[in-house]
């Protein structure tokens, strides 16, 4: 039964995971179908060239993974230089399943403190994106980036699996 | 009138005209035929207003069975105690205290004077408590599981377990109690001498149990320190607010009801009642009068201890204000006006304020006052407000029933064949279980034991010339 | 009147006493445990809700929804207007998030059963339907209820619901931290699986209360400096941290770090004094108060107008 909600879950988590190991800059794609996720939502048609010309800095999104400096003051404690690594994608570093019982057990206690908080894949896309979305006034809302696939329908118990109106208020009061 | 006034006719054994015996039908009819008993009982205008209750509400308790707890109340989740709780078991629990109370003050105090009314106050206690079990089988759940506390799944760390098993033992220790008049009723003297044995013992373990469960119903409201308006609310001393309050609410429920019955089955109180009942009243109410002065004063220290005086300015400080000043400031001032010159009627009114203020306080504890933090009140739903009030009715069918049959308000007539015949008997056993008990027993159980067994013979002879 | 000798009284005291032990002595032995204060279970499990970074997608309301098998809702969990009022969980919610409007735009926040450390729930329950599991959570069996609902009372967070809808079999409806389909497996409960804004962080509560006030520090400005949860009411399994006052986002911030048990101990106390002094006590009261008399033959100066014997009882 829980394999059920773990696809749910899946789909989400699945949507973030497709970034192309890309170091170089002429491997620098202007389109990224972000799709791992895809169960609920469709995948994410990346605009990646539209965003490089925005931002300018790829640091903004690929924090210290790029050989550029690390951005964050904690991080610059001991990332002084930064450093390169072979891929830039999320999901090299941020676990799909970031609370399976191995995550949890291996990362916490380990006690790294600084890397005690490091999110799951799903959440470092919506952190990063949404995050960054709201402060720059970029969409927000959950179907602006992605559209809700029919099991997402089911799901969320909209469109053609919305409530009957006529039935509700059937149950729980306050 | 004149029919009412056939009834009493039965309060012995025997009719007075010829030596026969009556029978237990007629006994249930008050020594009426089935068809004089029917004509009075539809002269009678309470029973109308009680057949209209009953076909209103009767249904409704039924359908609350058949379709759920949903259909009669609001099912709120954040007051999931409503009238049933609120009113049936708050109230009636502290208004039945009567029954340990007289209890203690005829058997453990001495007070003999009190025992024309102790009966009453006994049949108060034990109904009292009855229904506001009834109250609570309306309100559970799953009532059918009520015993899974005593057999089934023990959960000893709760308060309320604390009162499911005292509020059972209290139960049983009631009815023994009660039963002594039954057995006189139902012409049964081995059972009443049988439950005669254990009557100190019963009382005491009344005492202990109501101890234990009147504050219990008050220690159930510190698990919701955050929900019961905090000048309601006292940690320390919540059991003892509810304990204390208890007391004189116990005793005015008894004055009230003896008014009631006095006023209206008059035919059924015999001398003995009618002419001490202002005495006791007055007795009655001067302990409810202490037990006022306590409570208030407690009620204070409780509002100081917690430094809470700063509600008083607010609404809810009003209304506190209001429940002090009307339901507990007020009957004691009517208390000290009245004692002193011996006015019964006023003293009456004082006990009505009293159970009044009783009640107020626990529905402002349970329900009005509850959840104070929240936006909204809960106002029952109507089916609730018609169960609640149709049990009440029932519990005045059962309390008017009993009154009318069982010895409560009358004594019960030995006959005087039957007492020269067991009189050698019974004095017999009292010296045999002196003379068994002699060589181990103290000297002055000894000499108690002889006392005993003249004070029963000549009593015995006494009532033989009657 | 028949002659009950103070032995005998002595004797039915004794007895007395013993009836009520009967009803009690369980009482006294188990709560015990109750007090004192418990700091959970080494390994419990817990989660850490960052208000935040919660938007209101309502995601986990769904997910819950699917892995309790809970009715149809009124409403699609993409519909936004249910913010227009304040809900609480009920038998077909068992998470809910509200909105808080703040100048800083709005804040969400999640509510479902907080998984105490010392569950009020579970200490009121008077057939111990409540467990707290050794991860942490507070299960409930639903084969003993009896449905007095005083935990519903007693739960300072106002999380437990009932199915009142139901006549046959109503019983309690709360959270339970997907204790048999998830947590005892090893797996973070479906809403957490599901958030996909990392509001909620699972692990062991220990570490998430380093992971919090860690975050506090990280993010100076961000956080107001406390960690809900950790401490309140003895402690609870889920934890919180929010950008704006906690009393301004719906959380209770008066209710103190005692657990609700420890307003009950006062009573609790009382409870084996009674038993072990009300016997003695009333005995000696009734040796006095009779002293001279012979009780139950002779009633004293007080006696009723009738000279008739009283007999019915005494």
């Amino acid at each position: 039964m829980h394999t059920v909600t773990i696809t749910i879950c899946g789909i989400m988590l699945t949507v973030l995971a497709v970034f192309t190991p890309v170091s170089h800059a002429e491997n620098v794609p202007d389109k990224i179908s972000i799709e791992s996720l895809q169960d609920l939502y469709a995948p994410v048609a990346f605009g990646h060239a539209q965003h490089i010309t925005r931002e300018k800095d790829c640091a903004v999104c690929h924090h210290h993974t790029n050989g550029a400096p690390a951005s964050e003051e904690r991080c610059i404690r001991c990332h002084k230089g930064g450093h390169e690594v072979k891929s830039m994608g999320c999901k090299s570093c941020h676990e799909k399943d970031p609370f399976s019982a191995d995550v949890v057990n291996d990362r916490f206690r380990k006690n790294k403190s600084f890397h005690l908080d490091k999110p799951g894949l799903k959440a470092s896309y919506h952190l990063s994106c949404v995050g960054c979305h709201k402060k720059k006034g970029g969409p927000v809302a959950c179907t602006d980036c992605h559209a809700l696939t029919s099991s997402g329908d089911a799901f969320y118990r909209t469109g053609k699996f919305a409530p009957d109106p006529a039935k509700a208020g059937k149950t729980g009061h306050h | 009138m004149k029919q009412f006034a056939q009834k009493g006719q039965v309060d012995s054994h025997y009719k007075d005209s010829d030596k026969k015996q009556w029978t237990l039908m007629e006994k249930l009819f008050l020594g009426l035929t089935p068809q004089q008993y029917i004509a009075q009982a539809l002269l009678n205008p309470v029973n109308w207003v009680l057949a209209v209750i009953f076909a209103i509400g009767l249904p409704i308790i039924a359908g609350r069975f058949f379709f759920g707890l949903n259909w009669v109340t609001h099912s709120s989740n954040d007051y999931p105690w409503g009238l049933f709780l609120g009113f049936g078991l708050f109230c009636m629990v502290p208004l039945s205290s009567s029954g340990f109370q007289l209890g203690t003050a005829c058997e453990i105090f001495g007070r003999h004077d009190l025992e024309p009314i102790e009966r009453i106050g006994l049949l108060n206690g034990l109904l009292g408590y009855l229904f506001a079990v009834i109250y609570l089988l309306v309100d559970l759940g799953q009532p059918w599981r009520l015993p899974y506390p005593m057999a089934v799944a023990f959960g000893p760390a709760s308060v309320l377990f604390l009162v499911a098993w005292h509020v059972a033992t209290y139960l049983s220790v009631q009815v023994a109690e009660v039963s002594a008049s039954f057995f006189e009723w139902i012409g049964w003297p081995l059972g009443k001498q049988g439950v005669r044995k254990m009557t100190l013992g019963l009382t005491v373990a009344g005492i202990i149990l109501s101890t234990l469960h009147q504050g219990a119903l008050g220690a159930l409201f510190t698990y919701a320190p955050g929900k019961v308006h905090p000048l309601w609310y006292s940690s320390s001393f919540q059991w003892l607010h509810f304990f204390v309050s208890s007391l004189p609410g116990g005793l005015c429920m008894v004055i009230a009801v003896s008014t009631i019955a006095r006023k209206t089955m008059a035919w059924r109180c015999d001398d003995r009642l009618k002419n001490n009942l202002d005495k006791l009243t007055i007795s009655l109410a001067k302990g409810a009068s202490m037990g006022l002065a306590t409570y208030f004063t407690i009620k204070m220290i409780g509002v100081a201890h917690s430094n809470n005086w700063v509600y008083l300015a607010t609404g809810w400080g009003a209304w506190f204000i209001f429940e002090i000043a009307a339901g507990v400031i007020l009957p004691l001032l009517i208390f000290m006006y009245a004692i002193p010159r011996n006015n019964a009627a006023m003293v009456r009114v004082g006990a009505f304020i009293t159970v009044f203020g009783v009640v107020l306080n626990r529905m402002n504890t349970a329900m009005i006052c509850f959840n104070w933090k929240l936006p909204y009140r809960e106002i029952p739903h109507w089916r609730e407000a018609i169960i609640a009030i149709t049990i009440f009715a029932i519990y005045i069918v059962v309390y008017r029933f009993i009154l009318y049959r069982l010895p409560i308000l009358y004594k019960w007539k030995e006959e005087p064949v039957f007492e020269a015949v067991a009189v050698p008997s019974r004095s017999g056993m009292a010296v045999a279980y002196k003379e068994a008990i002699a060589p181990v027993a103290s000297y002055s159980v000894a000499v108690e034991e002889s006392y005993t067994a003249t004070g029963l013979s000549s009593d015995e002879s006494g009532r033989r010339g009657l | 009147m028949s002659g009950i000798s103070r032995r005998k009284f002595l004797c039915a005291t004794v007895v007395g006493g013993a009836m009520t032990t009967l009803g009690s002595i369980c009482g006294k032995g188990g709560k015990a445990w109750a007090s004192g204060s418990f700091e959970g279970y080494p390994d419990g499990m817990g989660v850490l809700v960052d208000l935040t970074r919660c938007i209101g997608c309502r995601t986990c309301e769904a997910a819950c929804n699917k892995e309790q098998k809970l009715p149809e809702p009124d409403r699609p969990f993409s519909d936004q207007s249910v913010f227009n009022t304040k809900r609480r969980t009920d038998e077909g919610h068992y998470t809910v998030v509200n909105k808080y409007d703040s100048e800083q735009g709005p804040v969400y926040r999640k509510m479902q059963c907080n998984h105490c450390n010392e569950p009020a729930c579970l200490t009121s329950c008077f057939v111990n339907a409540y467990t707290k599991t050794k991860e942490g959570a507070v299960v409930y069996n639903g084969n003993v209820c009896v449905g007095c609902r005083t935990c519903m009372v007693a739960c300072p967070f106002n999380i437990p619901a009932y199915s009142y809808s139901s006549a046959t079999n109503p019983l309690i409806k709360k959270c339970i931290f997907c204790h048999e389909t998830r947590l005892k497996k090893g797996l973070p409960p479906a809403c957490v699986d599901a958030c996909p804004q990392g509001v909620l962080t699972f692990g062991h509560r220990e570490d998430l209360i380093k992971l919090g006030h860690e975050r506090i520090r990280n993010n100076p400005g961000t956080y107001v400096d406390h960690l809900y949860g950790e401490k309140e009411v003895g402690g609870t399994s889920w934890l919180y941290l929010s950008g704006k006052p906690f009393e301004q986002v719906g959380f209770d911030t008066t209710l103190g770090n005692e657990p609700i048990i420890s307003n009950v101990k006062d009573f609790l106390g009382f409870v084996p004094m009674v038993l072990a002094i009300w016997p003695a006590l009333f005995t000696g009261v009734h040796l006095l108060a009779t002293k001279g008399k012979d009780h139950g033959s002779d009633h004293g100066e007080d006696t009723p107008v009738q000279n008739e014997k009283e007999g019915p009882r005494s």
